[in-house]
């Protein structure tokens, strides 16, 4: 069974008191686990849901309408493209072409490296920078290709040594 | 209490009433998906947009949302909301897979019935459809199509709010949002099918009705779930005109009808599944032993065993065990032949039975059989130093009882391979019975009987409420009501009186006794007062 750390515990805890009810806590308790454990994966689910006394499904049904908390472990740059009306207006798809093209990868797909995966995004709030793109958690706006593969090169560059995927740290919690 | 108008009309409603039902009120129907009368409000399908005029101001909104309000007007069908409406409409047809003519909800599918109200326009889309899971096991008696759904979230909400437990979700965003079970958890809760019944579409159906029969084929009949004691108002769906398919059988689902005394929407799923031994493993013809015998012979021969049973045995050497599964009426005038006139101790009706019903905090309750309650009220039972029914079959086990009636009852069940020992033991066993089990092989005489469905009758709940079933078939065979085969028992035996029917039993049965006053025969009753007042299961 996937546990908390003790000091992320105590920040759920204090973030729970805040809110008249436990389940309204869902979302940040959601935040915190993605933040601990790289990504929502079921077990994660189950750790929220015994924290906050709700069901699992109550969480299930949160983590899955927010594009936000990843399904799978990202890649160590977790490129989010958004695909609303105005990015799409502005090229997102074209965005998303040179991604499939260079990286080999396709929305909820990670490549062989671990290094980039990529996701379609719901509105990132910046339709007059469009298109828009978080990496990880910094924004880039107005994008094009060429600034697109730049961005690429330049992550590929500051890449550290290849340190544990949080998928195998993952998994070594779970074994 | 509030006086508003919809449509035109005037109508007044008790405090708190949604628009909805102030509108059914006057038999206007405002077309919804997510609302129902059982549930908690979420106004998530947005389907009953209705026009609102309250102190000068008009705005669009929600039906299910709003409560009455003094001087509010209503209009339900303008061309505004009708254009909303088909809006809507548009919106959940997008994904949808218009699978009709294989959909076993066709016919009583609100999707339809509302498309053929509002729309009958074109698809307008030309991208390809979004495909989620079909032909999923969503629980073991339950099948998910989840491209029909219309993410109403019912069936979510029934689980959570009336049984207690999320066993459904709706999970995901957008065009790919589904309902479904959470991985490794099952829709298996005993009252699963309701969400068959809320849902307005064919996503979840019942996999025992699964492409049984169209729906506009079966008849729905009144009737009381005869499961447990609880007494749930049911219909039976019936259909006895198209045999083609699956020969002999005459029942296709039970589903249940509103009463907000006894069982509210719901009904369990026991209930929901015991309907089978109406059309399965039956008798229609009266036998002598192994033979088969007109009724003339089979209640002559009865009778006089009954005669020298008692000139021999004495009235101590006779037992009597009748099911209370059987009627009011049943029991009446069984108790007249056996009590009254035969003058009969060792009469009883505390049977065991094979099939016990696990009680729980809804419906159920643990008494296997419907009119336990009715038995005993009308003093049906042992007389002084009669036995009780272990005591009874105890007797008949080491010879002190030599002559059995039993009517019933599932002495098969309980004592498996002993039943059949049983009869051996004694000098004779009169069966009066449905089915053709152990006993009814081995009795002197078999009086083949006609089950609730096949008339009408009344059954007592556990709380006393005493209520009233239609006949919803003909009589298997040659089989006949129980009360009507102790009735002509008892002319061969010497009684004067008779009855003509079902309803004359009842007239003289409840005279004096104020727990039947209220039932009046011929009213279809068991629906309360109010806008719920509903000829139909659904919402
Ligand atoms: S399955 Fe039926 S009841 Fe459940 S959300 Fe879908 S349409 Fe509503």
């Amino acid at each position: 069974m996937l546990q908390f750390s003790d000091a992320t515990r105590q920040q759920a805890l204090a973030l729970i008191e805040k809110y008249p009810r436990k389940s309204a806590a869902i979302i940040p308790l959601l935040h915190l686990a993605q933040k601990e454990f790289g990504w929502i994966s079921e077990e994660a689910e189950l750790a929220v849901a015994q924290l906050l006394d709700v069901p699992v499904v109550s969480v299930r049904e949160v983590s899955g309408f927010y594009f936000m908390f990843h399904k799978h472990p990202p890649g160590r740059y977790h490129l989010q493209v958004c695909h609303n009306i105005s990015c799409s207006l502005l090229g997102a798809e074209t965005i998303l072409d040179w991604i499939r093209e260079h990286l080999g990868i396709e929305s909820g797909q990670t490549t062989p490296d671990g290094l980039f995966s990529v996701e379609r995004m719901e509105c990132l709030a910046c339709c007059d920078r469009a298109p828009a793109m978080l990496i990880n958690d910094e924004l880039h706006v107005h994008l094009t290709r060429d600034k697109l593969a730049a961005l690429v090169e330049e992550r590929r560059r500051q890449a550290p040594p290849p340190e544990p995927h949080p998928t195998d740290n993952h998994e070594s919690m779970e074994t | 209490m509030p006086e508003l108008t919809i449509d035109g009309r005037a109508v007044q409603v008790p405090d708190g009433t949604n628009l909805i039902l102030a509108a059914r009120k006057l038999g206007i129907d405002v077309p919804h998906f997510c609302y129902h009368p059982g549930l908690t409000v979420v106004g998530s399908c947005r389907m009953c947009q209705v026009e609102i005029e309250m102190g000068g101001r008009k705005r669009m909104d929600l039906a299910c949302a709003n409560q009455a309000a003094d001087g509010m007007v209503v209009r339900v069908n303008t061309p505004e909301t009708i254009k909303a409406r088909k809006g809507v409409l548009e919106f959940l047809l997008m994904n949808h897979p218009i699978d009709c003519p294989v959909c076993d909800d066709a016919g009583e599918c609100k999707l339809q019935d509302y498309y053929m109200v509002h729309g009958l326009y074109q698809n307008r889309l030309d991208v390809p459809k979004w495909h989620k899971p079909k032909v999923y096991s969503v629980g073991p008696r339950v099948i998910l199509d989840a491209e029909r759904c219309v993410l109403c979230s019912r069936c979510v909400r029934f689980c959570d709010e009336i049984w207690g437990d999320r066993q459904l979700g709706i999970f995901g965003h957008g065009s790919e949002e589904v309902l479904i079970n959470y991985p490794g958890k099952e829709l298996d809760n005993p009252y699963s099918v309701n969400v068959v019944d809320l849902c307005p579409v064919g996503a979840l159906l019942e996999k025992k009705f699964r492409f049984q029969r169209r729906v506009w084929y079966l008849k729905s009949v009144k009737s009381i779930c005869p499961r447990c004691s609880r007494g749930c108002n049911i219909y039976l769906h019936v259909d006895q005109d198209h045999d083609y398919k699956q020969p002999g059988k005459r029942v296709f689902r039970v589903k249940p009808r509103y009463n907000p005394e006894v069982n509210r929407w719901w009904i369990s799923d026991r209930g929901r599944n015991g309907f089978d031994f109406i059309d399965q493993n039956r008798v229609g013809v009266p036998r002598i032993q192994d033979e088969e015998v007109t009724w003339e012979e089979a209640l002559g021969r009865a009778a006089e065993l009954i005669r020298a049973g008692l000139k021999t045995w004495g009235p101590q050497g006779l037992g009597v065990l009748v099911a209370p599964s059987a009627s009011n009426e049943d029991a009446f005038v069984a108790r007249r032949l056996l009590r009254d006139l035969l003058k009969l101790e060792h009469v009883d009706f505390d049977v065991p039975s094979s099939d016990q019903p696990q009680a729980d905090h809804l419906l159920l309750t643990d008494d296997p059989y419907p009119n336990r309650q009715g038995f005993r009220d009308l003093g049906f039972g042992p007389g002084e130093g009669g036995m009780r029914t272990a005591d009874i079959v105890k007797a008949a086990q080491n010879g002190k009882i030599k002559g059995l009636i039993v009517a019933g009852t599932d002495l098969e069940g309980v004592l498996g391979d002993r039943a059949a020992g049983l009869a051996e033991k004694l000098g004779w066993l009169i069966c009066v019975s449905y089915a053709g089990d152990a006993l009814w092989q081995r009795a002197a005489v078999g009086l083949p009987m006609a089950v609730y469905a096949e008339r009408p009758g009344t059954f007592t709940n556990f709380k006393g409420k005493v209520q009233k079933f239609e006949q919803a078939l003909t009589p298997f065979g040659a089989s006949q009501p129980q009360w009507l085969i102790w009735q002509r028992l008892a002319q061969k035996l010497g009684a004067k009186w008779s009855y003509e029917d079902e309803r004359a039993v009842f007239k003289d049965l409840s005279q004096g006794k104020p727990a039947y006053d209220t039932l009046d025969w011929f009213a279809t009753f068991g629906a309360g007062p109010g806008p719920y007042n509903d000829n139909w299961y659904m919402w």
